[in-house]
């Protein structure tokens, strides 16, 4: 505390500090960089609560959804790494949060005073740690579970599907705590707004925020911001996501949904019906299924017996058990034993309740059986959500022609 | 292509055609005389609803349409593709293939085998279209 005056001059000078009007002058708060993290997280996480809650269907915006939290993840990254070597006012060791000083708040604020600060205050400042760790717990769940339960980005090759599933309901509790804290950040500022301290709002947008002299006091030196080595920092996470996620491939991953096309199974059974992946059901239900093909839900669909031993060993080998994919986790195996359609069972039930009969009674759908005419790649049994493409009804006047 | 290739290829093709036709002619044969069977009662056979077999399957008109040069569709929304002959020229031409269905789609639709004398009718009238 005693050097205080001393690095005070010290780092005031090297500022950009605009023309003094009278005892008020001009201070640069908030950099370039944390301004556009601001107002990109602020673009990022309403999108993202737009397609995980209030769209109502992740499943037909989960493309949009990866990719928003992907440039999220990249923000929050160069956050943190600002926190360490950035800026002045972005560092997280010139954060107000000591007990005095967030005693000091709270009694200002109970006594309806305004808490001049020209960085982020006392509460502003926790508030954006518990911002930046929920964002960051996101991230982190976000990843776990598309690396689990979907088998995609950097965490697929060593994600376990029940580390996936455990993390997205993380992930969707921690999302709204997210919209919690934010509500509460929205409040805090508009009450430091009523009560005569700085506009914000408007800081956050020019960077700069107008300061009475002598209460513009500083405590420490700050060394000077390492753009260049910030900048290195988050493109070498970028490149540590993004290089797993490329060079491991998703179906020569352990646990990979084997395909169909050409095995003795799709020739014997792909003729009435699409060659529903082996990964749906465990194999004593398949095996059951087998055992009936003379009553086949309702047509006979039998076969001689040596192809239907080697179908039955094919779909055995490949059955809800032997496959790491959501499907096979959440539908396959938790398939009841008299549950010999896929859409008997609960999780199909489920993930299906918003469409309507008319849905499935539309061309070229005609059926809940024919899960391919919306799952584009259900014959690879991965049924990625953004591989779903719901047709569109038919024109009502060329129904006709 | 000079005129003689186009000659060959073209040769080649009836000859491919009329060897079809043949195995067609001996897959009819081999469920009797082809003389005997009638293409108006196979197409009686074919569009008639029929008891005995499962309750949804009624027909062979339930997959496949009254109009065999028309598409069908199985029950579980696989297309079929169409029976007539002139429609898709590959039909009956595989004797293991014929059998197949027939044990399979007379057990659903009747509930029993097929005679031979249906299935003779039912590939002269499909054959005939």
């Amino acid at each position: 505390m005693k050097d205080t005056a001393i690095s005070e001059r010290a780092t005031t000078r090297g500022e950009p500090a605009g023309p003094t009007v009278g005892s008020v002058r001009k201070v640069r708060v908030w950099d370039a960089f944390v301004r556009l993290f601001h107002w990109g997280v602020v673009a990022c996480v309403a999108g993202l609560a737009w397609t995980g809650y209030l769209s109502g269907s992740i499943a037909r915006h989960f493309d949009l959804h990866v990719w928003l939290g992907s440039a999220l993840s990249v923000l929050v990254v160069g956050r943190l790494v600002w926190g360490l070597v950035g800026s002045r006012y972005a560092r997280f060791a010139a954060f107000p949060i000591s007990a005095a000083d967030v005693r000091r708040h709270l009694g200002n604020l109970l006594r309806g005073r305004a808490e001049h600060t020209i960085g982020h205050n006392p509460l502003g400042s926790l508030m954006v740690l518990a911002l930046l760790a929920t964002l960051g717990g996101l991230v982190l769940t976000g990843l776990m579970a598309l690396g689990g339960v979907f088998r995609m980005g950097p965490a697929k090759g060593f994600a376990t599907g029940a580390a996936g599933d455990i993390a997205l309901v993380l992930h969707w509790w921690l999302g709204l705590f997210l919209l919690g804290l934010v509500a509460l950040h929205i409040g805090g500022v508009v009450v430091e707004r009523l009560l005569g301290a700085h506009d914000l709002v408007r800081a956050m947008i020019v960077g700069t925020k107008r300061v009475a002299a002598p209460a513009a006091a500083p405590s420490r030196g700050t060394p000077p911001a390492r753009p260049a080595f910030a900048a290195l920092v988050v493109l070498a996470m970028i490149g540590g996501a993004l290089a797993p996620t490329v060079a491991v491939r998703r179906d020569a991953l352990p646990g990979a949904p084997v395909p169909v096309a050409g095995s003795a199974y799709a020739d014997a059974c792909g003729d009435c019906h699409e060659a529903y992946h082996p990964s749906l059901l465990p194999a004593e239900n398949w095996h059951r299924l087998m055992s009936g093909l003379e009553d086949h839900f309702g047509e006979d669909a039998s076969l001689d017996p040596t192809t239907t031993a080697r179908v039955m060993s094919w779909l055995a080998a490949h059955d809800a058990w032997a496959t790491e994919t959501k499907p096979a986790r959440h539908l396959g195996r938790r398939a009841g034993p008299d549950q010999l359609r896929m859409t008997d069972t609960d999780f199909w039930k489920t993930t299906h309740a918003a469409l309507g009969d008319e849905i499935f009674a539309r061309p070229p759908i005609y059926t809940r059986a024919n899960c391919s005419a919306c799952h584009r790649d259900a014959a690879s049994g991965w049924f990625n959500p953004s591989a779903i493409r719901i047709p569109e009804p038919p024109a009502p006047n060329s129904a006709g022609n | 292509m000079t005129r003689s290739t186009l000659i060959l290829v073209g040769a080649l093709a009836a000859l491919a055609s009329a060897a079809v036709a043949a195995d067609r002619r001996a897959i009819i044969s081999a469920y009797g005389d082809p003389a005997g069977f009638s293409a108006a009662r196979g197409k009686a056979f074919f569009e008639a609803r029929h008891t005995g077999g499962k309750p949804e399957t009624p027909s062979c008109t339930t997959c496949h349409t009254a109009n065999p040069r028309a598409e069908g569709r199985t029950r579980a929304g696989k297309p079929i593709a169409p029976m007539a002959v002139s429609a898709n020229p590959e039909r009956f031409t595989d004797p293991a293939k014929v059998e197949k269905w027939f044990r399979r789609n007379c057990n659903s639709v009747l509930g029993r085998e097929c005679t031979a004398k249906e299935k003779g009718d039912v590939l002269t009238y499909l054959s005939s279209l």
